[in-house]
């Protein structure tokens, strides 16, 4: 497995993590009436900023240590970190899918938006469309890595 | 309209210049072993670049390593 390949793997599962405790957070203090009121927006905002904060720190660690367990596991002393041409075209593609979804998930938020549904909704489904594109965009660079270009 | 055909002798090449291993020859042009094996396999094109630099490192001509073989269905401009 290349440098590439095993952040597609490890993208994979920090996104079911970080994304999973993202939105669960956000669910429960919705259903918890944090966001109701007129400061609600603002509030969310707050709540996402950290979350995303947290997310990133999250993603970092265990791309570290998902490597490390590579490493380990598989007695791979130097691992490679050298990223070339397959690597940079995979990520264009995966960058297409995460193009998409994003692109499909907003239009269906403003949609949303035109059909009555309340901003704080909109403003999730926005949320869940980053978290599902960059899945899109993982996912199919280990489709593409497995399968080939 | 079906794909054209890309093939490569890295494979025997790479046996007939003492058994070379796909580390060796990944590390001589640049990329990983992964992607050598992918060419090999056909699952990767290489681009005109990298195919160059593989043919210079056998010091052998382009055609010698990769082959070109037509779709007889494709539609010729």
């Amino acid at each position: 497995m290349s440098f590439e390949e095993r952040n597609a793997v490890s993208g994979i599962l920090v996104g079911f993590i970080a994304w999973g405790i993202m939105l669960s957070v956000l669910i429960q203090k919705t259903g918890d009436g944090v966001f109701d009121g007129s400061g609600g927006l603002m509030a969310w905002a707050r709540a996402v900023l950290w979350l995303i904060g947290i997310g990133i720190g999250l993603a970092i660690a265990m791309t570290i240590v998902f490597n490390i367990a590579y490493a380990v596991i598989t007695g791979d002393k130097k691992p490679d970190f050298l990223r070339d041409e397959r690597d940079i075209l995979i990520g264009l593609r995966g960058m297409q899918a995460t193009m998409m979804v994003l692109t499909l998930g907003i239009l269906g938020a403003f949609v949303a938006l035109a059909w009555g549904v309340p901003v704080l909704t909109v403003l999730n489904m926005i949320l869940a469309a980053c978290a599902l594109s960059s899945f899109a965009s993982e996912v199919t660079k280990l489709i593409l890595y497995r399968r080939g270009v | 309209m079906a794909r054209a055909k890309i093939t490569n002798q890295i494979r025997r090449l790479r046996f007939d210049a003492g058994e070379m291993t796909q580390k060796d020859l990944a590390d001589a042009v640049g990329v990983t072993r992964q992607t050598i094996m992918a060419i090999e396999n056909a699952k990767y094109f290489p681009s005109l670049e990298l195919a160059f630099q593989i043919a210079l490192h056998f010091q052998k001509p382009l055609e010698q390593v990769f082959q070109f073989e037509q779709n007889p269905n494709a539609v010729q401009v």
